[in-house]
């Protein structure tokens, strides 16, 4: 017989507010002010979950917070809400409930086979399954087998928001213990925060001295609030539970400066065979059901206990006209709660220990080990009671002892349970030690057997306390069941770190203190966009939105780039390198500490001169590369890659502050700079034909030369430097005038057939160049040498990475060198991330790290990382990707006007 | 999540700083003149104490400037925040 409705009581009920809902499609009804699990045992359903590993049926064990087997799914669509607690789902006319992990149905489930193949589950099973090469034959079924919950597909159409607060005192539970801290603290003068997850007003009356009145105490009661997480220096998360339209629900940030945990305990359940079958539920949880909500969870009662608050079931089953089948103590004496029993006829087996369970899809019956034998008793339900184990998850979370932190209540005794008695156990596989889990005596039998020791070995090994549990129902039976196997006492087995959140919370709670949508990550857009998009441009991320292309019609991005690279290499095009870090260094120290920060001494630049640089880091290795340019005597400016500034400006900073104090002031001007290129055989022909003031004549404005002066009357800072290999002017404006002087250089190109060009195509020249992008040909072991620039590596004085380009491996010969590659068949593009192998089966010799078609040479080409590559040019060698292989030969990394011829005149 | 007290700007959130690990490490140079095992002890053999730790920090999200903390890696409790050129302060046993 399963549970049903009692006729009178349940305090919490109100019978003339019925209310429908449906569980796993069946229409079922309760009243307002159930819960979905007290519905659910009034109902008569047993079976509310399968279980983790062996779908074995599972029932409502506990209420509250108290609850490890029945996880529902909630709701659907855009509303699905995985992993709920029915005991804390509050009940709702229309609400839809589902179980999840069973297939087809709850009530018979196809994955109870797991139960019969149990050796292939035991303890270790990933450790010792998950491994090569075999491993893939298990990933489907650890796949669909992990985890409970499905997460919903679409998009939470709900609306959450996060506040912060600071404190004096936190009180996380409403109990009389933390309700006595609270107004202990008041008095005091504290501004106070307590909160409470029960629904009703218990803390409401604490709130009647507000929070913000001067300097007497106060305090803030926060009710339906649960309390997730205790970080370090009083950081505590709380997520409150809101119905106002819209808003669902409320994420706190505490900042506390003291903490009370006033959380309670939670009642331990007892180890025997089958303990887990549904019917089986804490005391506690039983008088909860029965008391509050006048749901039975069974006619005939049976109760398992180590203390007296099994009695106390036990007495109000009595009351409420239920059969109690007997008491079952482990304890030996006499007690005040058992001559109550006598008194009211009930049997109580002093001494003596449920030591099975039997039934298959609920319990029917038990078998009870008593001083004068076992005996077999008929039953309903079990209500057991193995004593309290102190709420503790948000106190042992941070893994030490919290600052300013202190327990009081149930939360502060010790655990109240008794020791395990190994002899009394019938069969370790089906007596449960974490319900959630699936894990058994036998499994902790296995883990020690094996020899792991540690709680957190343990754990790990056998998956106990893990879950939404995080041992609310299994540290204490755990630690219990390991002190008995290492013959130990409990205390000295100690407990596990807990992780929050203490209850399951929606995802999007946690994410309401940041933006989602456009503003999750806002774009930088350049100073011209708006010209790039009038241009017809098409623009992709790269940290900052930029052009990849510029499309004519009918055309795809492979052949705008190739036409926008070859109108570059044969007439002029015109780019935008707004994006280029700009870092300016500016007093008499300045020379000096670039000196020390850089490979190549930059202190020699003369004035109106500009060098390639490399930034490293003291390991050697390549940090960043671009030019630095000498405006004047006591001012750099310093280029660096586009998505590398905040890197570099921080390296800046940090030699700065902590290392060279030197006298110079240092400046990220990036944005306030716009930088539009002019790059091509005609570039100077075409801003030749514009009135300004710089004498572009190449003999007195050469290559890596930067001018100052005024062009079509707007001011500008011109730089010879080119990163397609062409005759180049980066024309750098005031950000606010980037679309008035992009226009002026447009419409000076007409004759000249300008072309804008994007990133395709600037891929397209630089990989012909072998101009390298830092990341992307380098690796994090690069060093100068690998990539061509071994004499800039060996200058003289001392700079960061000089003493680690001294060592004997950084000129090693099996360095990984950058190199070019020709694929043996010309239309072949090599793919980036392909081996390259010596012969077909070798070993990795390194891998292609760009490449592209070459519209100049008219066939594929590649650069990439090779071990001892320098010294390999004309190897031939096997690239490999995926199964698939190409011939291709080894070549120095420049494929177009080695020389660099075009870059001047 | 950590509270540090920059020494310019006060208590902070720990998402508002960089940590920069161990501190008080001297770059040692000329590098002529520094042998690989002494190159060595300084990029690599950093201390790591069950305990006190003085490490550096910057501000970064906030007045960009680093500065020194001594921190107890077991308990994260934060005893001091101090400036560069600040010597590390003496605690009390």
């Amino acid at each position: 017989m399963s549970g049903f409705r009692l006729n009178r009581g349940g305090s919490d009920i109100d019978r003339g507010r019925p209310l429908a809902f449906r569980f796993n499609g069946r229409l079922l009804h309760g009243f307002a002010g159930d819960t979905l699990a007290s519905a659910l045992i009034a109902n008569g359903v047993s079976i509310v979950a399968r279980s983790f590993k062996y779908h074995r049926p599972r029932g409502i064990v506990g209420s509250g917070f108290a609850e490890t087997n029945a996880l529902v799914q909630l709701g659907s669509g855009d509303r699905l809400v995985p992993n709920m607690p029915a005991t804390l789902v509050p009940l709702a006319e229309g609400l839809e409930a589902s179980s999840p992990n069973s297939w087809p149905s709850v009530d018979f489930d196809l994955g109870r086979v797991n139960d019969r193949v149990r050796a292939l589950l035991s303890a270790g099973f990933y450790y010792k399954s998950f491994m090569w090469p075999g491993w893939h034959l298990f990933e489907g079924f650890i796949r669909r087998a992990a985890g409970i919950g499905r997460a919903p597909a679409l998009p939470d159409p709900d609306r959450y928001e996060a506040r912060e607060i600071r404190v004096d005192r936190l009180v996380i539970g409403a109990g009389r213990a933390g309700r006595e801290a609270a107004e202990r603290a008041v008095a005091a003068g504290e501004h106070v925060l307590i909160l409470d997850a029960a629904l009703d007003g218990s803390v409401a009356h604490l709130g009647r001295h507000p929070l913000d009145t001067g300097h007497e105490g106060g305090c803030l009661a926060l009710a339906r609030t649960t309390a997730l997480g205790l970080y370090d220096h009083g950081f505590v998360t709380a997520v409150e539970e809101i119905e106002a339209a819209g808003l669902r629900q409320r994420l706190w940030k505490i900042r506390a400066q003291a903490i009370t945990l006033a959380t309670g305990a939670f009642e331990q359940p007892l180890i025997f065979a089958n303990n887990d079958l549904p019917g089986i539920l804490l005391a506690s949880a039983w008088q909860d059901y029965l008391q509050r909500h006048a749901a039975a969870p069974g006619r005939t009662l049976l109760v398992a206990t180590t203390t007296d608050n099994g009695y106390a079931a036990a007495f109000a089953a009595q009351d409420a006209g239920l059969t109690v089948r007997a008491i079952v103590d482990r304890r030996e004496a006499a007690t005040d709660a058992a001559q109550e029993a006598e008194r009211r006829s009930i049997a109580v087996h002093r001494g003596a220990a449920v030591i099975a369970a039997h039934g298959s899809r609920r319990v029917r019956a038990a078998t009870i080990a008593t001083p004068s034998g076992t005996i077999r008793i008929a039953c309903h339900s079990i209500a057991m009671s193995g004593g309290w184990a102190p709420a503790r998850q948000l106190f042992n979370q941070p893994g030490c002892m919290p600052e300013r932190c202190e327990l009081v209540g149930m939360a502060a005794e010790t655990v109240s349970a008794e020791p395990l008695d190994l002899a009394l156990t019938r069969d370790p596989k089906t007596s449960f030690i974490d319900f959630q889990t699936d894990v058994t005596l036998a499994d902790m039998a296995l883990a020690t057997r094996e020899n792991y020791r540690s709680v957190e070995h343990v754990k790990r090994y056998t998956v106990w306390g893990m879950g939404t549990d995080q041992g609310k129902l299994s540290a204490a039976n755990g630690a219990a069941a390991l002190a008995a196997l290492q013959d130990s006492a409990s205390h000295r087995i100690g407990a596990t770190r807990n992780r929050p959140p203490f209850a399951p919370v929606a995802i999007a709670t946690l994410a309401a203190s940041r933006h989602n949508g456009a503003l999750h990550r806002p774009w930088r857009h350049l100073p011209a966009h708006g010209w790039h998009e009038a241009h017809g441009a098409v623009f992709e991320d790269f940290g900052w939105l930029r052009p990849s292309h510029y499309p004519l019609p009918g055309e795809d991005i492979a052949a705008a780039a190739r036409r926008e690279a070859a109108a570059v290499r044969n007439g002029v095009g015109i780019m935008d390198s707004s994006s280029l870090g700009k870092i300016e260094l500016k007093g008499p120290d300045a020379g000096r500490f670039l000196d020390l920060l850089s490979a190549g001494r930059p202190s020699t630049i003369a004035v109106g001169d500009i060098r390639y640089n490399l930034l490293l880091t003291e390991l050697g290795t390549v940090l960043d590369d671009g030019v630095v340019t000498r405006l004047g005597p006591d001012h750099f400016l310093l280029n660096t890659s586009s998505s590398h500034t905040e890197t570099v400006m921080r390296w800046i900073e940090d030699w700065h502050q902590c290392q060279w104090p030197f006298d110079f002031v240092t400046r990220n001007v990036t944005e306030e700079w716009a930088a539009l290129t002019i790059a091509g055989p005609q570039a100077r022909a075409l801003l030749a034909s514009l009135p300004g003031t710089i004498d572009l004549a190449p003999e007195r404005f050469p290559h890596l030369a930067v001018r100052e002066g005024v062009l079509t009357d707007h001011p500008v800072r011109i730089m010879r430097v080119s990163f397609t290999g062409e005759r180049s002017y980066e024309i750098n404006v005031p950000a606010p005038l980037a679309v008035e002087m992009a226009d002026r250089l447009w419409r000076a190109g007409t004759d000249f057939g300008l072309v804008p060009f994007g990133l395709d195509a600037l891929e397209i020249l630089r990989i012909e160049k072998g101009y390298i992008v830092i990341g992307t040909d380098t690796d994090g072991e690069s060093q100068p040498g690998d990539i061509g620039f071994r004499k800039m590596g060996q200058t003289p004085g001392d700079f960061l990475g000089k003493r680690s380009l001294m060592r004997a491996s950084a000129s090693g010969s099996d360095r990984q060198h950058l190199v070019g590659l020709m694929p043996s068949d010309p239309a072949h593009v090599p793919l980036v991330g392909a081996h390259i192998l010596q012969q077909a089966g070798g070993k990795a010799q390194g891998f292609v790290t760009s490449s592209c078609f070459s519209p100049t040479l008219g066939r594929g080409i590649a650069l990439a990382l090779m071990k001892g590559g320098q010294r390999r040019h004309g190897e031939k060698v096997t690239l490999w990707s995926e199964g698939l292989s190409w011939q291709a030969e080894v070549t120095m990394p420049r494929f177009v006007d080695p020389k660099g011829e075009r870059l001047h005149g | 999540m950590l509270l540090i007290s920059c020494p310019w700007c006060g208590p902070r959130d720990e998402d508002e700083f960089l940590n920069g690990g161990e501190a008080h490490l001297d770059r040692p140079e000329p590098p002529e003149a520094i042998s690989d095992e002494d190159w060595a002890a300084y990029l690599f053999f950093h201390h790591n104490p069950r305990g006190m730790l003085a490490e550096r920090w910057a501000h970064s999200y906030g007045c960009r400037r680093w500065f020194h903390a001594l921190r107890d890696t077991v308990t994260h409790r934060i005893h001091a925040t101090y400036k560069l050129d600040e010597p590390r302060p003496e605690l009390p046993e």
